[in-house]
């Protein structure tokens, strides 16, 4: 029997089931299915129905076979005999796509094939039609059981809504971040104008997606990341003064923090409430330079007029003094702690104003077309680094761009832009969804031409009103049951894709499913290589030229071999 | 017995013969015929080719269990004798016969149980 005979031959026959709860069918004698296959049956007027297996049962058509099973001293002959009659195996297959003859757009499922209709393993053929995108796609890889195949997210849509990475660490979270981006990168490098490229703007907790991403593969455990593969599309900037590699530092001065940018901090700096509502205070108070006001160790004669406006207490004044006046007893000292420790780390400068050049800088690199990448170094383990410069930049280009959306009704819109973030129940918890820049990113999404790419191990942690923004999901294995019920909470057929999520692998497999795809697919994600082959046949799906033309720049000075020159401070 | 003429009259082996099918035309069918066989009609021991082909796969068992006269150990041995006159084919024909008869006996798993390890080669 050649193979594509036993392709055709059936998985079984419906016996049962429903649009809302899925079809059940009988498996035949002799054949074996797995979770997450695809399956397709003939519904009425020549189309096929295409579904993917949920559940594996095994039943017995009354109690007698399972109340006396075959003991161990029984003949095979009757374990033979009540396989496939007394007892049997039912599947669970979620009907997802129809799909006409003639080659029409598929459709959700709306009809159901009758009974005792044959099941078939999805072929090829099937699979091409129903993952067929019209423009460029980005491969995620082959369906389960299917090698030859290899299916592709739509890449505008993709990018067009938010999208998220879930699964517990180690499940290969980075590598398919890094391949997403890849190709988003070499996409946009193609395109003609500068508008139409899609650029991301990365927040790199552990220096994975800047020069080379460590990871535990079998054979390399390098990867060249997304500024050696996109030499001239890619900015690197750091937190670290001296970091080797670097297209800037990126530096914080204590006049640039707002009071609304501590909000995020809540939870990392132990803020309590009050404490927040005190720095506003001091904000409206003193100005932008209240935090360097209030680190003073004594309160400034300015600070002191401006709390006492008529009669100043006699001698020296102290900072409980001044809590306690401005009504803030305990909260303004424990804030002034909490800005010392924050003042402390290496990037905040104090007395002065120094984001306004990086935040102009890394916009003007956005809205020309380059992605950029800031790589968080020693400060990736330091949470409230992360979130205070995540949050700070990605409010203000926010602004940008919104500003720059809203004043340009005639002019051409700004190109796309792709926040990455990691960790990202941290900052679009629950409890501070409100405050938090990436909320309100994710809600109001495309208007502004910015999405989310969030990265997490926890998606239950977060506000479950951006995660159901949250358009195209890749989900690798994850161990909680909440994260699992807060991810397919609301999609159709949810029981089922539990089931598939739980039986995930623990490394390279992943549930794709959302707006960018027709139906739910599980995935063996991409082998983390640039080798030259993997790259052609990328840029084969994203519809460009398989070999890459030099860009003029490159073919100038040739492609630099170590690390480019280190332009130095932005400022 | 050439001494005892009358042995023979006194002396008889009977069989009882429950139908467990008919050839209509050349068609091997595992159900009763139309007609009982008239009387007085020679009955014959089938042959191996027969016996496989009446007993399709097992379904000649609807009309063996039907009849009140084959008890399980009667079934059973009916099995058997088509199993060894299956040849090389005894053991998918027993697997046939066998999911016949737990289809047949699906509220009665005991008999099942005990019909199909009488059969067990």
């Amino acid at each position: 029997m050649t193979d594509a005979n036993s392709r055709s031959r059936p998985l079984g026959v419906v016996v049962g089931g429903s649009l809302t709860k899925g079809l059940e069918v009988r498996l035949d004698p002799g054949q074996a299915a797995q979770l997450g296959q695809y399956a397709m049956t003939e519904v009425e007027g020549g189309l096929s129905l295409l579904g993917m297996v949920t559940d594996i049962t095994l039943k017995s058509v009354d109690a007698g076979p399972t109340v006396w099973p075959p003991g161990e001293a029984d003949t095979p002959l009757l374990r033979e005999v009540l396989q496939d009659t007394g007892v049997y195996t039912a599947l669970a297959v979620d009907p997802y796509l129809e799909l006409g003859e003639n080659g029409e757009e598929p459709a959700r499922a709306r009809r159901l094939p009758s009974h005792f209709a044959a099941v078939l393993p999805a072929d090829q053929a099937t699979l091409d039609r129903a993952f067929a995108t019209d423009g460029p796609s980005i491969p995620v890889g082959a369906p389960l059981g299917m090698d030859e195949l290899e299916v592709g997210v739509d890449f505008e849509r993709l990018f067009e809504r938010s999208a998220g990475v879930f699964g517990k660490s180690g499940t290969g979270k980075s590598v398919l971040v890094l391949h997403l981006l890849d190709a988003m990168l070499t996409r946009s490098a193609a395109a003609a104008t500068n508008s139409e490229r899609t650029v991301a703007l990365v927040f790199d907790m552990h220096n994975d997606y800047g020069w080379e991403m460590k990871f535990q593969g079998p054979t390399t455990n390098r990867l060249r990341s997304l500024k050696q593969r996109h030499q001239t599309d890619v900015e690197l900037y750091t937190l670290e003064a001296r970091a080797a590699r670097s297209d800037g530092q990126i530096l914080i001065g204590t006049r640039d923090i707002h009071p609304d940018d501590l909000e995020v901090l809540r939870e990392t700096l132990d803020l309590s409430d009050l404490a927040i509502d005190a720095a506003h205070a001091c904000r409206r108070r003193f100005g932008p330079g209240w935090i360097d006001e209030i680190l003073a160790d004594e309160p400034s004669d300015a600070l002191v007029g401006k709390i006492w406006r008529r009669e100043p207490p006699e001698g020296d004044v102290n900072w409980s003094q001044v809590a306690a006046q401005m009504g803030y007893p305990g909260s303004l000292e424990s804030l002034r702690r909490r800005m010392e420790r924050l003042t402390r780390r290496e990037f905040v400068r104090t007395e002065g104003s120094q984001f306004g050049d990086v935040i102009e800088h890394i916009v003007r690199s956005l809205q020309g077309g380059k992605s950029v990448v800031v790589q968080f170094g020693r400060h990736g383990n330091d949470l409230t680094s992360y979130m205070l410069v995540a949050n700070m930049l990605s409010r203000r280009i926010w602004e940008r761009y919104r500003d720059r959306t809203e004043s340009s009704r005639e002019q051409a819109a700004p190109n796309r832009l792709v926040i990455v973030i990691e960790e990202a129940h941290k900052f679009v918890d629950r409890s501070l969804a409100g405050q938090s820049i990436f909320g309100q990113i994710a809600r109001e999404l495309r208007k502004y031409n910015v999405t989310l790419l969030v990265i997490d191990q926890r998606p239950s942690q977060i506000d479950p009103e951006v995660l159901s923004q949250i358009g195209t999901k890749f989900t690798l294995q994850l161990d909680s049951d909440n994260d699992v019920e807060a991810l397919v909470g609301g999609v159709s057929g949810r029981s089922g894709l539990r089931q598939v999520i739980a039986s995930l692998e623990s490394k390279r497999q992943a549930l794709v499913f959302g707006h960018a795809l027709p139906m739910p697919v599980v995935v063996q994600t991409p082998e983390a290589t640039d080798a030259e082959s993997a790259r052609a046949s990328l840029r084969a799906r994203l519809g460009l030229p398989e070999r890459e033309e030099t860009s003029p720049a490159a073919a100038l000075f040739g492609a630099p071999s170590s690390a480019p020159e280190p332009p130095g401070d932005p400022s | 017995m050439a001494g005892n003429p009358e042995i023979e009259l006194l002396l008889r082996t009977t069989l009882a013969v429950a139908i467990c099918g008919h050839v209509d035309r050349e068609i091997a069918r595992p159900v009763l015929p139309p007609m009982p066989p008239p009387l007085l009609a020679e009955v014959h021991a089938a042959t191996d080719e027969e016996k496989v082909r009446i007993a399709d796969e097992g379904r000649f068992l609807v009309p063996l269990l039907a009849n009140p006269a084959a008890d399980d150990a009667v079934v059973a041995a009916a099995i058997r004798d088509v199993a060894r006159a299956a040849g090389p084919g005894a053991r998918p024909f027993l697997v046939a016969a066998g999911k016949e008869l737990a289809r047949l006996l699906k509220a009665e798993p005991s008999r099942l149980t005990s019909i199909l390890r009488a059969v067990e080669p």
